[in-house]
């Protein structure tokens, strides 16, 4: 091996994982960052949910609501109104019903006049959300595996990459504009040193959540390939078991519940947050308790799960205080390399963070994509272009334009189809791919700048568009999000705008009249000498 | 204390690192050569801005959260100052001046 042999392989490693992965982990990154979004998007798909607002009163409400909505039912779980959903959504079990995640009867409430609302239909984020680490259309666990090898490579990109950045800190904060190549590499370069952390963080802890599934081999020693075994014992560890277990019991005999208040006032003393959700066993009846829990999180070591407080309903007292426990080091360390992945604990301005580097990862790996490209442009001057540089540069469109092409169209579609139409939600999803596959056909057939351009024109009218189309629902348009404080549907619909600015400036960079690199080099050196002139002739 | 506050402690961190580098000390003040104890000083001030950004935000929001919350903020923080650089390099020194302004007027 010559000199600089070990930066050489790392460099032909870096560029062929991303080359071969790249397309994947592209649309792994962009559904995974809007994905730390995904119950406000649901949120946003669903406008017959917008005209809910909390009150103060609501949590007093809800709980009358449920007196009314399941007088005799075993347990009633209320949650509450928050920044990212304004409506109370409620789940009751019947007497010696088994409680399962998911089982149930449940309802969506108005939080003002407790009306049960009913959404269209729609996977909503949750597609966005399930696509990026299973995939769609194939088995669950082939989805897994696909995803979690293409994060073993991302891995593997990730270090290779900053072993083969020659310059990391001189160039720390380093992008040189309109330079061709060097530009691309300095943007290259900055998205992924910039957010470094976040970047090995991200994919490092993707790969734990996969552990189970990509190396299952030291549990099924353990406990003789009985996963369920080892879930139940582990989730014993970190939470307490589920109250016992409701079926065969008879129910309790009737008892008046306290008033709800007192205890509300309580916990909300305690909790400058307030109260996510409330949870009631044997409404109603002797023996019922009322537990709360805190809304937020202090610590990523237990899940996020914040602190509980229990009350006897019928005489209103406080019966114990559940603190959030923090469990082992080794579950620790799970948890919060998983709570940084997931970021259920999260608080508004640390998602906006977190989408923010989700955001330059995407970028990130888009720019290195597009770079392998831009490296081969010489080539193709000189008319020494492979067929292998066509089938990536064409399907880079498709990969990046198109996947925006399709999240729009699944946007659109959800406030084009009839509510009523069967298998609704499917043809959601069916429609994202549909607009997927056209564009990569759509790449195949153009010319390639065009076939950027006319994908980026689509990108522009589908995201502008959406924002607009919303002004035919009175509680869900721009001006009345921000009128009435709903951030959660302004910032929707925001960035539904700055996404299509952005294509629009990626337009208008097309679209400025191609310069070679040494003839931009010239004009560059020209324009600063001129302003140097200036600048001497201004000072006395 | 905010945590508002924390996150132009961070800015005004990254700008002045950016400041003691050599080539953007070039880009901002032409012709001015960086001294040595200039990007000592400068160098200095940005990692004590840095760690008083992490030791506030550790105090207001707990060890595990703090510690994410500022990797996350002087991620951002290095974005804007790189940003910054490329479009309107001599801006940066007003940045760095406003945002510790805006920590100390919000605190």
């Amino acid at each position: 091996m010559k000199e600089s042999g070990f930066r050489q392989v790392n460099s032909w490693l870096h560029t062929w994982s991303g080359l071969l992965l790249g397309w994947l982990l592209f649309a792994i990154f962009l559904t995974g960052t809007l994905s730390y979004f995904r119950q406000e998007i649901t949120y946003w798909m669903q406008p017959e949910l917008h005209a809910s607002q909390a009150r103060e009163q609501t949590a007093e409400h809800a709980v009358q609501a449920m007196q009314r909505l399941a007088p005799d039912a075993a347990s009633w779980q209320i949650t509450l109104p928050s920044e990212r959903n304004s409506t109370v959504r409620v789940r009751w079990y019947d007497q010696g019903e088994r409680v399962t995640k998911g089982g149930g009867k449940s309802v969506t409430l108005d939080a003002t006049t407790m009306e049960p609302l009913s959404g269209r239909p729609t996977a909503g984020g949750e597609f966005l959300y399930r696509f990026h680490f299973e995939l769609y259309g194939m088995d669950r666990t082939w989805g897994r595996w696909i995803v979690g090898a293409a994060t073993m490579f991302m891995l593997v990109a990730i270090i290779s990459g900053v072993i083969i950045h020659k310059k990391i800190f001189i160039d720390f904060f380093t992008f040189r504009r309109r330079k061709g190549q060097r530009s691309w590499m300095d943007a290259h370069n900055a998205l992924a040193v910039l957010s470094l952390p976040f970047h090995f963080m991200i994919t490092y802890s993707g790969l734990l959540l996969f552990m189970f599934l990509l190396m299952p081999w030291g549990i099924d020693a353990a406990y003789k390939g009985d996963m369920r075994a080892f879930f139940s014992d582990r989730g014993r560890a970190v939470s307490p078991a589920p109250g016992p277990d409701a079926k065969n019991q008879a129910a309790p005999a009737r008892q008046a519940m306290a008033p709800v208040g007192p205890m509300l006032e309580a916990a909300n003393k305690q909790w400058p947050q307030g109260i996510a959700s409330i949870s009631v066993s044997q409404p109603g009846r002797a023996g019922s308790t009322m537990e709360l829990r805190q809304k937020g999180a202090q610590t990523l070591l237990n899940h996020a799960s914040g602190e509980r407080v229990v009350f006897d309903a019928g005489s209103g007292a406080l019966k114990e205080t559940i603190r959030a426990d923090v469990p082992g080091a080794g579950t620790s360390t799970y948890n919060v390399f998983s709570a940084l992945h997931r970021l259920r604990f999260a608080d508004i301005w640390l998602r906006w963070l977190f989408f923010v580097a989700g955001a330059m990862g995407t970028a990130m790996v888009g720019t290195g994509m597009i770079l392998w490209v831009v490296k081969r442009l010489p080539q193709k001057r000189k008319g020494r272009y492979h067929a292998g540089h066509r089938l990536v540069e064409r399907t880079n469109v498709a990969a990046i334009a198109g996947l925006f092409v399709a999240v729009g169209t699944y946007f659109w579609l959800n406030r084009l189809l009839p509510a009523s139409l069967p298998g609704r939600a499917g043809w959601e999803i069916h429609g994202f791919f549909i607009a997927w596959t056209s564009a990569l056909l759509h790449a195949w057939l153009r010319e390639h700048r065009q076939a950027w351009k006319e994908q980026l024109y689509a990108v522009v009218l589908l995201f502008a568009g959406l924002p607009i189309a919303n002004f035919r629902y009175p509680d869900s348009h721009l001006a009345a999000s921000i009128a009435n404080g709903r951030w959660t549907l302004a910032s929707m619909d925001l960035a539904l705008l700055a996404t299509a600015a952005l294509a629009a400036w990626a337009l208008w960079y097309l679209h400025a009249p191609t310069e070679s690199a040494p003839a931009a080099k010239r004009k560059a050196k020209a324009v600063g000498q001129a302003r140097q002139q200036t600048v001497r002739e201004a000072t006395p | 204390m905010t945590l508002t506050s924390t996150v132009f402690l961070g800015v005004a961190g990254m700008a002045s690192l950016g400041m003691a580098m050599e080539r953007h000390h070039e880009q901002i003040w032409e012709g001015t050569a960086l001294t040595k104890q200039r990007g000592w000083v400068l160098r200095v001030a940005g990692w004590l801005l840095l760690a008083l950004a992490a030791v506030l935000t550790v105090r207001l929001q707990g060890a595990s959260m703090g510690i994410t919350l500022w990797v996350m903020e002087i991620g951002l923080a290095s974005a804007c100052v790189a940003l910054l650089l490329s479009y309107a390099p001599r801006m940066l020194p007003w940045l760095a001046i406003t945002a510790l302004l805006a920590g100390w007027i919000i605190h």
